[in-house]
């Protein structure tokens, strides 16, 4: 009769096998000398596992999660009817505002669309003025930044202080000077 | 002591004091699972936090048909697989395909070796599994700690995990002998 296969001993501690299996393994662990070896060698090695200390947890663990959760729980149903019952609001205003003012449904929603279509009209041109001008003026402020160090650097051991503050000041005039053209180009803030 | 259903519907009616009850409960757990399969105390106590706090949140998607404690401990192991996403480890990774056959251990064991259990005291022995625990390929490691630190039941694993019974028990074997034989080389 060949050996317990290990698998079978680990399953057979766990009071996982059968009870036709657990007779067969007994019957054949009886017989077994080196089988019965290896079986209370995994017994110890399975309580040496079972017996790992616990990591400690502070006493304030409760308080810092107590502290980090939102007001109240979402319910399984409110998750759901969020959206729901944001669209029937927003329908619920559009039948309110019919029914107080008398006005088509049809013409409040062209209303709308139209509202919606020139607010989406100004907010993109403007986004990318906006977007372009802070790009350049990144640029702008990378380059003379860089070559500012750089020249200062080269020439910081031959210049007294008073000279070095002096030339940062210009420097700062150079670039509000760049920044002030900047403005005009992209017509930022400004009106025809 | 109140069951976990109660809690958890209390939890959803508002009172606080039950969830912190759920917490109080299940933080060492936790933290033991989180702990043994990060290997820094700090990082398991952080992660456990971000558990509660999701648990929280998703309350309402508990179904109490279900074991809360597994329900849990999912949440714990899908934060550990985004963890690992973001550090550009594979679920299964930092080891070789495991042979997940039905019945037939994926290491075969074929000699009978000396002993590792009672070559050292208990202490020293539970010393050296903290150690070469981290060896141990992380979803292997996963599904051992599950079965032998938290003592879920096969089947509670197969459902935290979504594997087949079969193959956590297999996997839970694998991690075993590699344990053995990391014990063996650690003399």
């Amino acid at each position: 009769m060949s050996c317990l296969r290990p698998d079978r001993m680990d399953l057979y501690l766990e009071d996982e096998l059968s009870g036709a299996e657990r007779a067969e393994f007994e019957r054949h662990l009886a017989a077994c000398p080196a089988c019965r070896l290896e079986l209370e060698d995994r017994r110890l090695l399975g309580r040496a596992i079972m017996e790992l200390p616990p990591i400690e947890v502070p006493e304030s663990f409760v308080k810092a999660v107590m502290a980090r959760l939102p007001r109240a729980p979402r319910s399984g149903i409110s998750r759901v009817l969020a959206p729901v019952t944001a669209t029937a609001a927003v329908l619920a205003a559009f039948l309110g505002y019919h029914l107080a003012t008398g006005e088509s449904l049809i013409d409040l929603l062209g209303a709308a669309g139209r509202a919606i279509a020139s607010f989406v009209g100004l907010a993109v041109p403007l986004g990318a003025k906006v977007f372009m001008a802070l790009r350049i003026l990144l640029e702008l402020v990378k380059t003379l930044g860089t070559a500012l160090l750089r020249g200062l650097g080269i020439l910081a051991p031959f210049l007294r202080p008073e000279v070095i503050s002096i030339a940062f000041v210009l420097g700062l005039a150079l670039f509000a000077v760049v920044v002030l053209g900047l403005k005009k180009i992209v017509s930022l803030g400004e009106r025809p | 002591m109140t069951d976990d259903n109660t809690l958890v519907r209390r939890a959803l009616e508002g009172d606080r004091k039950a969830f912190e009850m759920i917490v109080l409960k299940y933080q060492q757990p936790l933290v033991n699972y989180l702990g043994r399969m990060t290997g820094e105390r700090e990082t398991a106590l952080d992660f456990a936090q971000d558990v509660f706090v999701k648990a929280y949140s998703s309350l309402g998607s508990f179904r109490p048909s279900f074991k809360f404690s597994t329900w849990l401990f999912k949440i714990a192991s899908n934060h550990l697989i985004d963890h690992w996403r973001k550090k550009k480890l594979s679920e299964l990774s930092l080891d070789r395909p495991f042979d997940d056959g039905d019945g037939s251990p994926g290491l075969q064991v074929e000699d009978r070796r000396p002993s590792v259990a009672r070559r050292y005291e208990l202490a020293e022995l539970r010393a050296r599994i903290e150690t070469v625990l981290a060896r141990v390929p992380v979803a292997l490691r996963e599904l051992f700690v599950l079965r032998h630190v938290n003592e879920f039941s096969y089947e509670e694993i197969a459902e935290i995990k979504g594997l087949p019974v079969g193959t956590v028990k297999n996997r839970v074997f694998q991690a075993k002998e590699i344990l053995r034989r990391e014990l063996e080389g650690a003399r």
